[in-house]
C-alpha cells in the first residue's frame, strides 16, 4: 500500500502557536509515522517562528498568512518572482472582471444570507480559486472594477434599511475582510487524498476546493466551536454593527461550507456537535473523537510541599471565561470549615484588570491567607499533584484538557458543568452548576474530609482516562478514520 | 412556544451584554448566555425554555432597548483643541526641516555651518556644493526605503524585524555610497575632472555628508526630529570651536565635526536599532520577505527619493554648468544665484512645517467622517474631504504669500537698517529674482510634497513616482535651454516649472482620489 498523504489546515495554531490545538497536532503528526503531512497553517502574520520539532513525515509547510505582508503571495506560492509579476502585470492590462464578478455577487448573497446553495458557492469559490492562478490577487482587490461590484451591490441590498444603516466605513471594512481572508484561497494545493481542516474556518476553504479539484476526502475536527468563538470575539471587540453583519455573515458562510462539504465532522466531544447540528450538519457524518493525554506525564507522584495543608488546586488563566471569583468565594466557605485550607491558582494572567479585581476580591473577603495567585507552571502536572483536590470554575469550555489530565493524576475533580466536562467526569468526580460556590464548597469539605473516599475515586478517575482519553487511544481513532477515508477515496476513484 | 412568554429578562439580558457592542442575531445572544454560565439545563429549569438558544431568540425582544459601545476610529478624549494641535504639528513640521534652517541660519549669521562658508574660494565652494548634492542624491533614496520599511514593522510593532530590515536597508545604503565614491574616484583619476586637492574636499564632503544623512534617516524614521536638530547644533558648535577658537581652517574644521558626528550618529544609530530587540519580548522576528518581493515594494521609494532629491538640486547644476567667462570647471559655483536659493530655503522651512499639519488634520477627519457618513452618502463624503482639501489649499496659498513675502522683507530689513555684512550681497545681481522665483516654486514644490504625501497614505506610490519623475525632466531640461538662451539665472524657471508640474501633477491625482475616495481609503492596504 503506498503512503497515505494528508494535507492538515489550521488556523492560528501548529505549528507556530502553542496551545490545545497545536499540541493535538503535534502528536498526530509524530504518532502517525506511515502517513505523510502537508501543512498549510494560515496565520494571522508571518512574523512568528516554529514553536515544534517538525517530524521527517510532514513534507512540505504552504503559509499563508493574512496581514504583514505587502504583497499576499510572497510566502504563500513558491514560484519565481519574475512570474508574480507577470500576472501584475496580465491584471493591470486587463482584469477579465467580469469572470469574477458573478462569482463575488454569490459570495455575498451568501454572507447576507440571502442564498444557501453551497454547492453553488463551492463551485464559485473553485473558480475563484482557478482565477487568481492566473490573475494577480492585489492587483485585482485594488482595483475600482472589482471596488463597483461591490459597492453597487451594497447600495442595492441596503437600499431599503431603515435601522442601524451602514456607515461608510462599514461598507469599506467588508470588502477588505474579504480581501483579508479570502488569502485563504490562494495556497496553490497539493493533490492528496485527503483534507484535514482543525476548524470549520477559512482554514477549511483549501478543503473545499481540493475535494473540487481531487476529489480529496475531507476530514473536519471542531475543537472548540469556531463559530461561537467568532460572535464572541466580535462581541468583545464591540465592532460596528453593520461591519460585524458582514464579518459574521462571512464567517458563517465559510462555517457552513465547510460542514456542508465535510465527508466527516470530528468534535472532540459530543457537547460540541451541539452546534453543529443547531447549523444542520448531517447526523450520520458526527463522529466524536476526544482529545487524549499523555498519562506517563499526567500520574500521581509526591511532591514536596512547603507547608502541610490541605490544598486545593485550579490551574486556569486568570480571565472572567475561567471565573475566578467562584473559586475565590469557595475557598472563603471552605476556610470558615477547615481554616488552614489553602488554594491555589496556577495560570498567567490574560486580564489585569479582572486579575486585580480578583485580588480585591480576596482581600474583602478576607482570605488572603487561603489564598495563593501561584503564577504560571510549566508542569501542570506538579500543580495537580500539589492538590489533594482539583477544581474547575469556567463558565465556559469545550473539553478541557485540565479535567482529564487532573483525573490521569487520581485527583478528585469538582469542575462547573460546562462544555463536555460532564462526558467524562460524571461518575469519577463532580460537576456542579456554574458559579454555584456553595455546592463547589460543599464537595471541596466532603472530599477534604473523606481522604479514603477521594483515593478511590482518584483511582478510578485513572482508570477511566487509562481506557478512552489516552494519546494511544486519540491517534488509534485517528488512524482508523484516515484509513477508512483513503479506502472511500480509493473506492471513489476506482469507480471513476 | 416559549417566545411567546412574558417573563422579563432585561435585568439579565443588560448583564450579558455588558460592556458587548450590539448583537447581531440570537446565536450571539445564545453564545453570550453560554459564557454568562446559562446551560441548556439551565434555560429548562430555571428559565422554562428548551434550550439556550430558544431563550436567546425570546432575548431578541431587547436588543433595542439600550445603546451599546462601539470603538472609534478616533480617540476625541486623546485628541487636542485644534488650535494647539495645530501648533503641535507645525512645530512638529519645522522640527522636521530645521537642520536645513539650522545650516542656512549659521551661515548667515557667523559665516558658516557644518558644510558651508561665505569665505571660502570659489572652487572650494563648488566642490563642497557637487559633495553635498552628491550625497543627497544617493542617500536620498536609501533614506526613503528605511522610513518606508522601518515605520511598516515599527507600526505593526514587529520591533526585530524592524530592527533587522533598517539594518539591511542601512548597509544597503553604505555600499551604495562607497559603490558611487569608488566610481568617483576612479573617473577622477581618468578625466582629472578637478584637481587633486580639490576632490579630495569634495569626496571627502560627499562620503562624510552620506554617512551623515544615512545615519540620521534612523532618526527621521523613529520621527525624532528634535534629536537630529541637536546633532547639527552639536555639529556648528564643534566647527566653531575648530575654527574659531583653535583656527584651524575651512573645510578641514568640518571635516573634524563631521567625523565625530558620523563616528557618534553611527554608534547611536545602531545602538537604537539594536536596543529595539532588547526591549521586545512580544515580537519573534521571522518571516521577512524574500529580496525580490522586498526590493520590488521598495523601488518605487528608492526611485522617488532618489528623483526627489535630484528635483532638488538640478536647476543648481544646470546654472553653474551654464557658460560663463573664465570658468575653470564644467561646474562653476555661483555666489549670486546661491544665494538667491538659499534665501528662499528659509521660505521653505516655514512652508514645510504646513505639511505635517496637512496630513494629520486629514487623517483625523477622514476616519472621523467615514463613520459619520451613511454608505450612501458616501458622494457626501468625499466631497466634505474635498472641500476640506480644497479649503486647506486656499490657506495654504495665503500662507504661502505670507511666509514668501516675509521671508523677503525680514531679510530686507536687516539689509537696509542694520550693518550686518552678510546681507549686503543680497541685493546684489540678480539673487531677489533667484530669490522670488524659487520661493514661489518652493511654495508650489510643498504643496505637491502634500499632495505626494497623501497619495503615499493611500499606498499609490507610483502616481507619486511620476509626479516627481515629470517634475525632474522638466527642470531639467527647461532649464537647459532657458539658462543656455538667456542667462544662468534663468535656470530657477526650470525649477519654478517643474515644481508647479510637481504640483499640477499630484494635485490633479490628489482631486481624482478626493472625489473618490471611498475607493481610495477602501484600497489603501
Amino acid at each position: 500500500m503506498s503512503r497515505i498523504k494528508i494535507v492538515w489546515t489550521g488556523e492560528g495554531t501548529y505549528p507556530y502557536v502553542t496551545g490545545g490545538v497545536s499540541t493535538w497536532a503535534d502528536i498526530l503528526m509524530h504518532e502517525l509515522k506511515n502517513i505523510d503531512f502537508v501543512l498549510i497553517p494560515i496565520q494571522m502574520h508571518p512574523y512568528v517562528k516554529l514553536k515544534f520539532d517538525i517530524p521527517p513525515n510532514v513534507v512540505d509547510i504552504i503559509n499563508v498568512p493574512l496581514w504583514g505582508t505587502e504583497e499576499p503571495i510572497e510566502y504563500i506560492r513558491k514560484i519565481e518572482f519574475s512570474k508574480i509579476y507577470e500576472a501584475k502585470i496580465k491584471t493591470q492590462v486587463d482584469k477579465n472582471i467580469d469572470v469574477l464578478t458573478p462569482i463575488m455577487i454569490l459570495v455575498l448573497d451568501h454572507i447576507f444570507r440571502r442564498k444557501n446553495d453551497f454547492d453553488a458557492l463551492g463551485d464559485a469559490l473553485y473558480e475563484f480559486y482557478e482565477y487568481f492562478h492566473v490573475y494577480d490577487y492585489y492587483e485585482t482587490f485594488r482595483s475600482e472594477a472589482l471596488w463597483n461590484v461591490y459597492k453597487n451591490y451594497i447600495l442595492k441590498h441596503y437600499k431599503d434599511v431603515e435601522d442601524d444603516i451602514p456607515s461608510v466605513f462599514d461598507m469599506v471594512e467588508g470588502l477588505r475582510y474579504l480581501f483579508r481572508f479570502f488569502i485563504s484561497l490562494l495556497p496553490t494545493l497539493p493533490e492528496a487524498q485527503i483534507y484535514h481542516s482543525s476548524a470549520a474556518a477559512f482554514c477549511g476553504l483549501s478543503c473545499v476546493i481540493a475535494k473540487k479539484k481531487y476529489g480529496s476526502k475531507f476530514l473536519l475536527t471542531e475543537h472548540g466551536v469556531y463559530i461561537r468563538e467568532q460572535y464572541l470575539a466580535a462581541s468583545r471587540n464591540q465592532m460596528p454593527f453593520r461591519t460585524k453583519e458582514f464579518l459574521m455573515g462571512l464567517i458563517t458562510l465559510v462555517s457552513k461550507l465547510n460542514f456542508h462539504f465535510a465527508d466527516i465532522v470530528s468534535p472532540v466531544c459530543n457537547y460540541n456537535s451541539r452546534w453543529e447540528r443547531k447549523w444542520g450538519v448531517n447526523e450520520k457524518k458526527i463522529h466524536t473523537i476526544y482529545n487524549g493525554i499523555d498519562t506517563n506525564i499526567f500520574k500521581r507522584f509526591d511532591v514536596l510541599k512547603e507547608e502541610d495543608r490541605p490544598t486545593v488546586v485550579m490551574v486556569a488563566r486568570i480571565d472572567p471565561l475561567k471565573d475566578i471569583e467562584t473559586f475565590i468565594k469557595t475557598a472563603q466557605l471552605v476556610a470558615k470549615e477547615i481554616p488552614d485550607v489553602l488554594f491555589k491558582l496556577y495560570g498567567p494572567i490574560v486580564d489585569e484588570k479582572y486579575y486585580h479585581h480578583c485580588q480585591e476580591l480576596t482581600k474583602e473577603l478576607n482570605i488572603e491567607k487561603n489564598f495563593i495567585f501561584a503564577g504560571l507552571t510549566n508542569s501542570p502536572q506538579t500543580a495537580y499533584n500539589e492538590g489533594d483536590v482539583v477544581m474547575l470554575t469556567s463558565i465556559s469550555e469545550a473539553f478541557p484538557f485540565v479535567v482529564i489530565e487532573a483525573m490521569a493524576c487520581e485527583k478528585v475533580v469538582i469542575s462547573s458543568d460546562v462544555g463536555g466536562t460532564k462526558e467524562v467526569l460524571e461518575d469519577y468526580g463532580f460537576v456542579i452548576k456554574p458559579k454555584a460556590y456553595t455546592q463547589f464548597a460543599q464537595k471541596v469539605i466532603y472530599v477534604l474530609n473523606n481522604p479514603d473516599i477521594a483515593k478511590e475515586m482518584g483511582n478510578d478517575a485513572r482508570e477511566s482516562i487509562l481506557n478512552g482519553f489516552t494519546i494511544e487511544d486519540m491517534v488509534e481513532n485517528y488512524g482508523r478514520l484516515y484509513k477508512d477515508l483513503y479506502n472511500e477515496f480509493k473506492e471513489e476513484k476506482g469507480y471513476q | 412556544m416559549s417566545e411567546e412568554r412574558n417573563e422579563d429578562l432585561s435585568d439579565l439580558y443588560n448583564a450579558i451584554t455588558e460592556e458587548r457592542g450590539k448583537p447581531l442575531d440570537f446565536w450571539e445572544v445564545s453564545a453570550l448566555l453560554e459564557i454568562y454560565g446559562i446551560r441548556d439545563i439551565d434555560a429548562q429549569n430555571d428559565y422554562g425554555f428548551e434550550n439556550v438558544f430558544a431563550m436567546a431568540k425570546y432575548m431578541m425582544r431587547y436588543k433595542n432597548m439600550k445603546t451599546y459601545p462601539v470603538k472609534a476610529l478616533v480617540n476625541f478624549e486623546e485628541l487636542l483643541p485644534f488650535w494647539i494641535r495645530v501648533l503641535k504639528n507645525y512645530i512638529r513640521g519645522l522640527a522636521f526641516a530645521m537642520p536645513m534652517f539650522v545650516q542656512i541660519f549659521f551661515t548667515l549669521s557667523i559665516g558658516y555651518a557644518i558644510w558651508s562658508g561665505i569665505e571660502m574660494d570659489q572652487v572650494k565652494a563648488t566642490v563642497i556644493a557637487v559633495g553635498t548634492f552628491l550625497a543627497l542624491i544617493v542617500t536620498g533614496a536609501s533614506a526613503q526605503a528605511i522610513g518606508r520599511k522601518g515605520l511598516f514593522y515599527l507600526k505593526q510593532g514587529e520591533v526585530i524585524l524592524a530592527s533587522n530590515i533598517t539594518t539591511v536597508l542601512l548597509n544597503v545604503g553604505y555600499v551604495f555610497v562607497v559603490v558611487v565614491g569608488v566610481i568617483l574616484i576612479l573617473f577622477n583619476i581618468f578625466f582629472e575632472v578637478f584637481p587633486t586637492y580639490y576632490f579630495f574636499v569634495m569626496i571627502a564632503f560627499y562620503f562624510l555628508l552620506s554617512f551623515l544623512f544615512l545615519n540620521i534617516s534612523i532618526y527621521y524614521m523613529f520621527e525624532e526630529y528634535n534629536n537630529i536638530l541637536y546633532f547639527f547644533l552639536i555639529g556648528i558648535v564643534l566647527v566653531y570651536i575648530a575654527h574659531s577658537i583653535f583656527k584651524v581652517r575651512l573645510p578641514e574644521a568640518q571635516f573634524i565635526a563631521l567625523i565625530f558626528l558620523d563616528v557618534v550618529i553611527a554608534i547611536l544609530a545602531y545602538r537604537r536599532i539594536r536596543n529595539l530587540k532588547k526591549k521586545d519580548v512580544k515580537s519573534e522576528g521571522e518571516g521577512l520577505p524574500r529580496a525580490s518581493i522586498l526590493f520590488y515594494s521598495l523601488i518605487p521609494f528608492y526611485l522617488y527619493g532618489l528623483f526627489y532629491f535630484v528635483f532638488l538640486v538640478t536647476d543648481r547644476m544646470v546654472a553653474w554648468s551654464t557658460y560663463v567667462e573664465a570658468k575653470p570647471y564644467f561646474i562653476w559655483f555661483n555666489v549670486p544665484y546661491e544665494l538667491g536659493l538659499d534665501w528662499a530655503l528659509i521660505a521653505l522651512v516655514f512652508l514645510m512645517g504646513l505639511t505635517e499639519i496637512s496630513i494629520h488634520e486629514f487623517m483625523y477627519r477622514i476616519n472621523d467622517m467615514v463613520v459619520k457618513y451613511k454608505y450612501e452618502q458616501y458622494k457626501d463624503f468625499n466631497n466634505e474631504i474635498y472641500y476640506f482639501f480644497k479649503k486647506f489649499n486656499i490657506v495654504y496659498l495665503i500662507l504661502s504669500v505670507i511666509i514668501i513675502l516675509l521671508t523677503y522683507y525680514a531679510i530686507y530689513f536687516v539689509y537696509t537698517y542694520t550693518d550686518y555684512e552678510f546681507t549686503k550681497n543680497f541685493f546684489d545681481s540678480y539673487t531677489p529674482f533667484v530669490y522670488w522665483v524659487a520661493a514661489i516654486s518652493y511654495a508650489f514644490m510643498v504643496n505637491g510634497l502634500m499632495n505626494v504625501l497623501f497619495i503615499f497614505s493611500f499606498s499609490r506610490q507610483n502616481f507619486s513616482l511620476k509626479a516627481i519623475s515629470i517634475a525632474m525632466i522638466v527642470n531639467l531640461v527647461l532649464g537647459v535651454m532657458l539658462s543656455r538662451m538667456f542667462g544662468l539665472e534663468y535656470a530657477v524657471f526650470g525649477l519654478l516649472v517643474g515644481s508647479i508640474v510637481f504640483w499640477v501633477y499630484s494635485f490633479a491625482y490628489s482631486v481624482k482620489m478626493f472625489k473618490k475616495l471611498e475607493f481610495y481609503y477602501y484600497s489603501s492596504f
